[in-house]
């Protein structure tokens, strides 16, 4: 990858991955996902995860799975507004690169 | 290394952090390696790396920085603290000198005395032997007084030569080592 991610870009892409589900998701599927679009490495998400929970963009549930437990990750409504926030941004930043390369 | 020595090792290099922290953490890292499966787990962990990398990743130090910063504030205290260990120091330094000069004195006031009482010994000995024409009874007993003498004087010389070639060597040795031990541990320490 060329061109580097910075946390902000990282929160935005984790909280988008996790919007896909309406149920939630769980940590290795997360990076699963974020791994199809970004090159990093496994150990990238957990605290990106953290803090997005600390902040209250994602709340945490555990739900049993194959007989043990599966924390799952969900957006919260301030997550889903930060997510919304993150993509008209993410909008107005990346029209702006593509008109200059046109 | 197996999921289970990760997952410790991990734990312990969380020490520091707050005990929630430190459980969400190895939830986290447990779960996912539930998640992907036994098939996968020597993939996962390649793929983490190590506990230290996966640990440093939220914000701890590893041990070798830890330890680096104790060297800082060693030699800081050191640096501070010179006026009162300086003393010591000196104090120390000062032991030794005059430890090594008495040594010396001593050896010397041996050898001196030796020699003194040998030669003072050999020329009784001598004028004995000459005072025996005059007075055979006091010739007899300068030559006594002067045997007696040359023996304590050729004692103690012994005892010289025996401090010089055994004893000296010896306590110049093990002040050196001891020396050397002080300078390797401290090398030893810095490497760490």
């Amino acid at each position: 990858m060329t061109f580097n991610t910075g946390a902000a870009l990282l929160d935005a892409i984790v909280l988008a991955v996790v919007s896909k589900e309406e149920q939630g998701t769980y940590g290795y599927k997360i990076t699963q996902d974020v791994r199809q679009v970004l090159d990093i490495s496994e150990s990238t998400l957990y605290p990106v995860l953290r803090r997005l929970q600390k902040d209250e963009c994602l709340e945490v549930y555990d739900m049993e799975y194959a007989g043990r437990n599966r924390r799952y990750y969900k957006l919260t409504e301030k997550g889903a507004a930060q997510l919304k926030l993150y993509e008209i941004e993410w909008k107005r930043y990346s029209s702006k690169i593509s008109e200059l390369f046109k | 290394m197996t999921r289970g020595e990760f997952l410790r090792e991990l734990e312990y290099l969380l020490k520091d952090i707050p005990e929630s922290d430190r459980a969400d953490a190895i939830a986290y890292y447990n779960n996912y390696f539930d998640e992907a499966g036994i098939e996968n787990e020597q993939k996962v962990i390649q793929e983490l790396g190590s506990p230290e990398k996966v640990a440093k990743t939220m914000g701890v130090k590893s041990d070798t920085a830890k330890k680096k910063t104790h060297w800082i504030i060693i030699i800081l205290i050191a640096v501070l603290t010179f006026p009162l260990w300086v003393g010591i120091v000196a104090g120390l330094f000062g032991g030794l000198v005059a430890l090594l000069a008495g040594v010396f004195g001593v050896t010397v006031g041996i050898f001196g005395s030796g020699a003194g009482l040998s030669i003072g010994g050999i020329v009784c000995l001598v004028v004995g032997v000459f005072r025996m024409v005059v007075s055979p009874l006091e010739g007899l007993a300068t030559m006594g007084v002067g045997a007696l003498l040359a023996a304590a004087g050729l004692l103690l010389l012994l005892l010289f030569a025996w401090l010089v070639i055994r004893w000296i060597p010896e306590l110049f040795r093990s002040i050196v080592n001891a020396v050397r031990n002080v300078r390797h541990r401290n090398e030893g320490g810095n490497q760490i």
